[in-house]
């Protein structure tokens, strides 16, 4: 063969053979993977479970802080009002 | 499949989703093991990389960049991995390369008519490209197999495309020197044995 019929016959794209692993291995792969991503959904998972619950505490605070505030503020013009005789 | 599927699915397998591994694993599967036994000639090696590249991919998935091409961040890992593999073993490339029982393996190929003619000459290339070094190797894989052009190849092998460039015209010459020679060791065993 001279170099010109390698070139002419050069293993273009898809002519050398695609080689597969053995099944058991790859099903092996797949599966170890597929556990990974199964344990990374229950923590995303968690994580906006906890998020939800963070938010839900937050609002809770802020609108009992609000409601004493308020109740504060109306008890201090109450008093103000008693006081000037309004 | 396009750049922006690809994404897509990897997008999707960040958040978790089996079936978009799947798909990326159908994908990739026997061209990264093609790749990887190519390399390391040596199946159990292969195969356990193989292995850890889909790993680092699951892990990894999040922090792809859009854009990114998905092969080419595969073969970077795939190579990376092998050479660690090499540092850490302590091997070096020397020896001769036996075929492995790679032609038992075939998963996609030329039909039968084609197989007959062309497995002899395809044997003749796997024990070739088996003898070059693995840089010359990989370079020849990635262009010829994966139709990669020099400025990827680069980004894989983190070399300046020029590198790569002058890699594969050396490594395209060895491979047709060693075919040469194979060949005609063929041509003269066949006379040999016409003659007895």
């Amino acid at each position: 063969m001279t170099r010109e019929d390698f070139h002419h016959r050069s293993p273009m794209p898809g002519r050398l053979p695609v080689f597969e692993p053995e099944e058991a291995r790859a099903e092996r792969i797949r599966n170890r993977c597929h556990a990974r991503l199964a344990a990374r959904r229950q923590r995303q998972a968690a994580r906006a479970a906890a998020a939800g619950g963070y938010s839900w505490r937050q609002a809770l605070a802020v609108g009992i802080a609000a409601v004493a505030c308020g109740g504060y503020l109306l008890e201090v013009l109450r008093r103000a009002g008693e006081v000037y005789g309004f | 499949m396009d750049r922006e599927a690809e994404f897509e699915l990897v997008r999707r397998m960040a958040g978790g989703d089996a079936s978009a591994f799947d798909a990326i694993y159908d994908e990739y599967r026997a061209r990264l093991y093609s790749f990887l036994v190519r390399l390391s000639r040596r199946r159990e090696v292969a195969e356990d990389l193989l292995e850890e590249t889909w790993l680092r991919l699951v892990e990894h998935a999040g922090r792809i960049k859009p854009g990114t091409p998905l092969g080419p961040w595969l073969y970077t890992v795939a190579r990376n991995l092998y050479y660690s593999y090499c540092r850490s073993h302590g091997i070096g490339d020397a020896g001769e390369a036996g075929l492995m029982g790679l032609w038992q393996a075939v998963a996609q190929g030329p039909s039968p008519f084609e197989q007959a003619c062309s497995t002899e000459w395809e044997a003749l290339i796997e024990a070739a490209l088996a003898r070059l070094a693995p840089h010359y190797r990989e370079v020849l894989q990635l262009t010829l197999v994966e139709e990669m052009t020099p400025g990827e190849i680069a980004r894989v092998a983190g070399l300046p495309p020029e590198t790569i460039r002058q890699r594969l015209v050396r490594a395209r010459s060895l491979l047709a020197r060693s075919l040469e020679r194979a060949t005609g060791r063929k041509r003269a065993l066949r006379m040999q044995e016409a003659t007895r």
